[in-house]
């Protein structure tokens, strides 16, 4: 933007012509902006002591039932008591305990349990421990029956 | 610290509503709305800013600004944009306050805006650079532009009134 370089006394008289210029005064009054001022405060103040007033009728209210609570409970033992006393419960029958302890097989010689106990126990005499001898697996007493194919003659079966 | 008294601000009001309604009307037709509600503002604010007068500047301009998007606040200034009404009480001697409102409504915005910061509303440069959101050089170069134009201006319109003379 250009600045034109004006003459400082011109500017000065220029300036003081253009501030004798008197804004218009027309539509503003000062009491109207008072009472709206006024009543914005008063409204934000009791907006202010909304949230008080609230969290101490809560708090209020709580504390009433708890109270409530409270007493209820022990009307309501105290009457539990009573009724016990009037009628005593009958003692439960004496039953006995499951015996949870199995009678125990003693494990198998080449089982891995054997094995890890003699370890455990003699573990210098593994090296030299006899190898037992592998077992051929248990065949099933009877053998499968085929299985009936649709391609296959029932006499082959 | 708390708010500001209703008599001071009354008389903040009475001293400095005309020329915060002239600064609002660069955006907005009327004005008044905006005045009222930033001295409402002040009147709520605890503690009241240090410097009154650049706040209360700078809510009016924000309240307009933000009532110039609002498309019926933009069509009502378009409407009204082409006759500032009684922007001045009046000017002087050798110019009536409507022509005076005319010149100055003539200007551009971010000039007129300078102007009539600092004229009429008082505000120091260092005030004026951070409402309008520029550099303080930028604001008196702003200032010795739209100074220059109205000068200009008043060259070609001011006519000497010649009284005839007394005998």
């Amino acid at each position: 933007m250009d600045t034109p370089d004006l003459p400082a006394d011109d500017l000065n008289d220029l300036e003081r012509r253009l501030a004798g210029w008197r804004p218009s005064t027309v539509g503003l009054a000062p009491d109207a902006m008072l009472f709206a001022a006024g009543r914005a405060s008063a409204q934000r103040g009791k907006a202010r002591l909304a949230w008080p007033i609230l969290s101490g009728c809560l708090a209020l209210a709580a504390g009433v039932l708890g109270v409530w609570l409270a007493s209820e409970r022990s009307e309501r033992r105290a009457l539990v008591r009573a009724l016990e006393e009037q009628h005593p419960r009958p003692a439960p029958a004496n039953v006995p305990a499951p015996n949870e302890t199995r009678p125990t097989e003693p494990p198998a010689p080449e089982s891995y349990l054997s094995l890890r106990r003699a370890w455990e126990q003699h573990p210098s005499d593994w090296a030299n421990r006899p190898v037992p001898p592998v077992r051929a697996p248990k065949r099933p007493a009877s053998p499968e029956r085929p299985i009936p194919r649709a391609w296959q003659p029932a006499d082959r079966l | 610290m708390p708010p500001l008294e209703p008599t001071t601000l009354g008389r903040l009001y009475r001293q400095h509503a005309p020329a915060l309604r002239l600064y609002a009307r660069q955006w907005a037709d009327g004005g008044e709305d905006l005045v009222q509600e930033a001295f409402v503002r002040l009147a709520q604010q605890s503690p009241p800013p240090e410097q009154v007068l650049p706040w209360l500047y700078r809510v009016v301009r924000n309240l307009a600004l933000a009532g110039q998007r609002s498309a019926t606040r933009r069509r009502s200034r378009e409407r009204k944009s082409s006759s500032p009404v009684a922007w001045f009480a009046a000017a002087d001697d050798q110019l009536d306050a409507q022509e005076a409102a005319r010149l100055l409504a003539e200007l551009a915005l971010e000039l007129r805006e300078v102007i009539v910061a600092r004229l009429w509303g008082g505000l120091t440069f260092a005030e004026i650079a951070p409402l309008v959101g520029c550099s303080l050089a930028t604001a008196q170069r702003r200032y010795q532009a739209g100074l220059a134009e109205l000068k200009k201006r008043l060259e070609g319109q001011w006519t000497p009134r010649i009284s005839p003379p007394t005998i």
